[in-house]
């Protein structure tokens, strides 16, 4: 009997331990998370290449194309040796070789100041939406010395600004943009990527 | 024979006890480093890994939490290029591979992370620390961006400045506020996601505590997060000391001497070819491999760090600017050290052709080889095509991780048996 009863403890031990590890691997699966973003009932919105405005900037997309675009990434390569040069601290290239499994997307915007006065702007309050809605806010920009010098490093746009920009968002690998939207403005910009 | 009557209710006792403890050891280790067992209080060291540095990655940030049962009783971060307690002189005490190559003896605290692993690093500067700010620390944790992308993708979005950060965009916001030197923003980011996790680790749901804790241990064990002085069960080696033992060892501990965050950009290889001798003694044949897919170069400082007593022979190049090889003789170890440019789009290759001691033994199974291969901090991947030549008449048992092609993302261990 000593023996039967040592082995079932054993037996459910044994038993206890795969349940606990299957369960184990089944509740650190990690979450994934993405974010939905809502437009605005009163954002204005703007096709690809046409200009919507808002009370302190205009935007115009001009195209949203891939990384891996031989013409995107020499734009790229002279926006981000412009940008450092400009920051006058020290040189940042960011690479557009995305991680396995992602891709990188550059928006090409013309960014212009409509006011007569010094108003606020930041690339961080740009998101690449899909068609479902889904939301990437964006990675990191890069434009010519003058731009950088309002656009990021102050994030202030003079008077009479306008600059072409480039921003880069990181998406998984096959997403298609379907908006681009500044969100913080007043009103919210849309602006469509097709 | 006859049983004792009590075994079958000692030995049910004593399954329970192995099973309590297991689960008790970790929750006291784990009680302990969260301050409930006594305040404790952690310097944080955020890593930039895309600019490689001997422990991971240079070094954007650092911070002092203390903790009290569990909460955060007090966080400072400190930017490394405006604080004034960052840019704090310290001596340096080695490697000699580094200072008597370029012969300094004394860095700013901020660069400070020259040591061959981070628990080297991480004694050092508590001490460094306690002799800039008087302030004493009960350990070191160090992270790199890669580790804060991944609590990042279990936390959760954050926002910080007003700016929505994601696992997806925090790597370029860190780079964008360091390029800016927007210490300030950087700090605030850091600290939200401090106390995010903080909060994570005592209030979420058990699938999310599970996953962090995952998390915290595949990081660990691929040397994108460091707690040290070691942790127990808790995170396996997650004090980063490089644990390879007596055979033979492959370290590789570069460091970019420019900037520009070219590392990220570079796939890393390791061809090595061993021939072992009838005395057991070998002759080993190891080539560092760097592909630049990026479009600016790296400047950098590659370390081999290989057994005592090894004996270099020759070492070709066809890199540019090739500077070196400085040959360190340690008794733990030897190290070859370059200073070279990995150009762009271009790949570069530097071999060292050296004599090991006997670092085979034997068994009743027959004669064992083991290489172990040291994982550098930050580094996301390398690969690893390794060959064994046995001496002449001996016969192969067994092997393990001999062949081409094989990418890691933490240490390796490359095993051979044979008898002769």
């Amino acid at each position: 009997m000593n023996r039967k009863l040592v082995a079932a403890a054993v037996v459910i031990l044994f038993i206890v331990i795969a349940l606990a590890v299957i369960a184990y691997a089944f509740l650190a699966a990690i979450p994934a998370y993405e974010i939905t973003y809502k437009e605005p009932a009163s954002a204005v919105h703007a096709s690809l290449g046409k200009t919507a405005t808002s009370d302190t900037i205009a935007l115009r997309l001009n195209s949203v194309t891939d990384g891996s675009n031989p013409a995107t990434a020499a734009a790229w390569a002279k926006y981000n040796l412009e940008s450092g040069l400009a920051s006058g601290i020290w040189l940042y290239n960011v690479s557009l070789m995305p991680p396995p499994s992602d891709s990188y997307l550059v928006a090409n915007l013309t960014l212009t100041n409509v006011q007569h006065t010094p108003v606020p702007f930041s690339y961080a309050a740009l998101a690449l939406l899909t068609s479902n809605g889904t939301a990437y806010y964006a990675n990191y920009p890069a434009c010519n010395a003058n731009c950088s010098a309002q656009a990021l490093d102050n994030q202030t746009l003079n008077a009479g600004f306008s600059s072409d920009l480039y921003v880069l968002f990181s998406v998984p690998a096959g997403t298609s943009a379907a908006k681009l939207v500044y969100t913080t403005s007043n009103p919210v910009i849309v602006m469509s990527a097709n | 024979m006859r049983e004792h009557p009590h075994t079958a209710r000692y030995v049910t006792l004593a399954v329970i006890l192995i099973v309590v403890a297991s689960l008790l050891f970790p929750l006291l280790e784990g009680m302990g480093a969260a301050g409930f067992l006594g305040d404790k209080t952690y310097l944080v060291v955020l890593q930039d890994n895309s600019e490689t540095r001997s422990t991971g990655g240079i070094i954007s940030l650092m911070g002092v939490l203390t903790l009290h049962d569990g909460h955060i009783e007090n966080l400072h971060y400190y930017y490394s290029h405006t604080s004034t307690t960052m840019q704090a002189v310290v001596p340096l005490d080695g490697p000699e591979s580094l200072t008597s190559f370029f012969g300094f003896n004394a860095v700013n605290l901020s660069d400070s992370n020259v040591q061959y692993d981070f628990a080297s690093f991480a004694s050092k500067v508590q001490s460094d620390w306690y002799n800039v700010t008087g302030q004493k620390l009960d350990g070191v944790i160090g992270m790199d961006f890669t580790a804060v992308e991944k609590i990042l993708s279990i936390t959760g979005p954050i926002t910080s400045s007003g700016e929505v950060i994601t696992d997806r965009n925090v790597w370029q916001r860190l780079e964008f506020y360091s390029s800016r030197q927007n210490g300030t923003q950087m700090a605030s980011l850091l600290s939200t996601l401090t106390y995010g996790t903080l909060g994570l680790i005592l209030d979420a749901s058990v699938p999310q505590k599970l996953a962090l804790y995952n998390a915290f241990r595949d990081l660990a064990n691929e040397k994108h997060l460091f707690i040290y002085p070691d942790q127990g069960l808790l995170l396996g080696t997650g004090d980063g000391t490089n644990r390879a033992p007596q055979s033979d060892s492959i370290s590789v501990v570069d460091i970019n001497l420019g900037n520009g965050k070219s590392d990220f950009g570079i796939n890393r290889s390791i061809d090595y070819h061993v021939q072992l001798l009838p005395d057991g003694s070998a002759v080993s044949n190891l080539t560092l491999t760097y592909v630049n897919g990026d479009w600016w170069g790296s400047d950098l400082f590659s370390q081999a760090v290989v057994p005592p007593g090894a004996k270099l022979v020759a070492v070709y190049n066809d890199t540019a600017q090739f500077d070196g090889p400085g040959i360190t003789n340690g008794t733990d170890f030897t190290v070859f050290s370059s200073r070279f440019d990995v150009s762009p789009y271009t790949t570069a290759r530097i071999t060292y052709l050296y004599t090991l001691p006997n670092l085979t033994y034997g068994n009743g199974l027959g004669t064992h080889y083991d290489l172990y291969v040291v994982k550098q901090g930050g580094i996301d991947r390398y690969g690893l095509n390794t060959s064994v030549e046995l001496p002449a008449g001996a016969t192969l048992i067994h092997t393990e991780n001999v062949g081409s092609n094989r990418v890691f993302t933490d240490d390796a261990h490359v095993s051979v048996v044979y008898t002769t």
